[in-house]
């Protein structure tokens, strides 16, 4: 756990420096126009001078930052806009006595498929958008593969649950080295909680969602 | 312009139903995880509140009096509201006890959903600690929200003896026979004693030398009724050639209640079936 936490740092430390470095000129020859996503790069003003900076392939195109939402009281991502229409984020969340006053230490590993739900990007307006994450918890008496003392499929695996969310962002362009910002909140839910909502009568559609809230800072 | 009325409607509806799940489930929106959302449960310290209740309305010379019994609940939801319904249609019952599981996986919600369930129960309620609630950081759920583990109540002069004996989930060899022989061992003379825990002896955690030593704890010290969940079906017997009479309670899914009535002449047990 403690090296994919490390990775993660690393990561997210390496594509900072690199955003902030700009290494990289801006290559007029190529034509990236046609595709927002291989079109990385952004613009610097000195005076009468205008640095373009192309951005490396493995810089993310924005960094998260969330408030609750299943993975933890608090936790922070980095993604890419794979296509137009779809994001993928890999966040690393934090529950603790520091971070959100717990008596027991949570810690989650999650990756959020996001789509767009209409085809134009609304930059600077309000962008609805659904998807699901793939939540690994690490914590006491979650598993993927039981002890050997218990019989042969005696629980189901505890660690990882799938977390269907929809919800919205709110755009605004900026200038310099963040493109834009975004303020966001989603409504999401459980695998497990879900399967109760569809087995019983009792556990109805307001019971199983949870609210969370963040922000993005797109780098490019 | 089609495309914009409808993109207009799609979002329209889109916050609408944001607002909607917002207001709805306003209660308990701030999930941090399941695996134990929070800070601070709707519910605290439920059975110590229980017993004090019961407490309240025992009396120092034995007079008969009625349990309700139930178990393994689990996410069988709609079983189990019919069961609660059931014990409030008796009102003779002196207090009810849950003989535990009462989650799958131990998580936040599973917890939330049986208080608020037992919450129209209109009798006390005892809740022990079964193995599924140990699952992730169900223990500390538990603490939390009900109380210790192991705990004793005498009630119209009978002793009960609640005692937590997982033994997978804890990762641990025995349970604390210790405990539970000095609760035995240290108590007065009373007309019947009782012993309430999640797991029978004969059940494949326990050891066949911890098999033999909790009968033989229950038989040494003459305790009348050893009452379990687990195996999610019902029996009553005397599984040994001494010891005690041993029942176990059916999981919700079975739809029947369990109330033991508690006499001069001995105890009864009634099974109610549900409609």
């Amino acid at each position: 756990m403690k090296r994919v936490a490390l990775m993660t740092m690393l990561l997210f430390l390496i594509s900072v420096t690199e955003t902030i470095k700009g290494e990289g000129v801006y290559d007029e020859s190529l034509d990236f126009s046609e595709s927002r996503e291989l079109n990385r790069s952004f613009s610097l003003t000195f005076g009468e001078d205008t640095l373009a900076i192309k951005l490396k392939w493995f810089v993310p195109s924005y960094l998260k930052l969330q408030y609750a939402g299943l993975i933890g009281f608090a936790s922070a991502g980095i993604g890419y806009d794979f296509t137009p229409r779809y994001e993928g984020t890999l966040y690393y969340g934090v529950l603790s006595r520091t971070f959100g006053g717990s008596s027991v230490n949570v810690q989650t590993l999650s990756y959020k498929s996001s789509w767009k739900l209409f085809k134009q990007h609304f930059r600077g307006n309000f962008v609805p958008k659904a998807g699901f994450s793939l939540n690994w918890g690490y914590t006491n008496n979650t598993f993927n593969k039981l002890p050997s003392y218990y019989p042969n499929k005696y629980y189901f695996q505890n660690k990882l649950h799938l977390a269907p969310f929809y919800g919205a962002e709110w755009q605004i362009n900026t200038k310099g080295v963040l493109s834009g910002i975004g303020i966001y909140a989603e409504m999401s839910t459980l695998d497990a909680y879900l399967l109760e909502f569809i087995r019983t009568k009792y556990v109805t559609i307001d019971k199983i969602w949870n609210l969370c809230v963040g922000l993005s800072l797109y780098l490019d | 312009m089609i495309d914009t009325v409808v993109k207009k409607a799609c979002i329209r509806s889109f916050v609408q139903l944001v607002f909607v799940c917002l207001f709805c489930s306003c209660e308990n929106m701030i999930e941090y995880s399941p695996y134990k959302a929070g800070v601070k449960l709707p519910y605290k310290d439920l059975n110590i509140k229980a017993l004090e209740q019961i407490q309240a309305r025992s009396s120092q010379s034995f007079e008969p009096f009625v349990i309700g019994v139930f178990g393994d609940t689990h996410t069988y939801y709609d079983d189990f509201v019919d069961q609660v319904k059931h014990f409030n249609s008796i009102d003779t019952l002196d207090f009810v006890v849950h003989m535990g599981d009462i989650t799958l996986s131990g998580i936040y919600r599973e917890f939330l959903w049986y208080s608020e369930i037992v919450s129209d129960l209109k009798h006390p309620l005892i809740t022990l600690i079964g193995n599924h609630d140990f699952l992730s950081n169900g223990e500390y759920m538990y603490r939390e929200m009900f109380g210790p583990f192991n705990f004793t109540i005498v009630y119209n002069d009978c002793l009960f003896i609640f005692f937590e004996d997982i033994i997978w989930e804890k990762d641990v060899k025995d349970p604390d026979f210790d405990w539970l022989e000095e609760q035995l061992k240290n108590s007065g003379d009373f007309r019947y004693r009782f012993v309430f825990s999640h797991i029978p002896p004969w059940s494949g955690e326990f050891s066949k030398g911890n098999e033999f030593y909790f009968n033989m704890l229950l038989d040494k010290y003459d305790v009348d009724l050893s009452v379990h969940g687990h195996m999610h079906s019902y029996y009553l017997g005397k599984r040994y050639s001494s010891g005690p009479l041993y029942l176990t309670t059916s999981e919700s899914k079975a739809r029947e209640t369990f109330v033991i009535c508690v006499g001069e002449g001995g105890l009864e047990l009634v099974r109610d079936e549900l409609k």
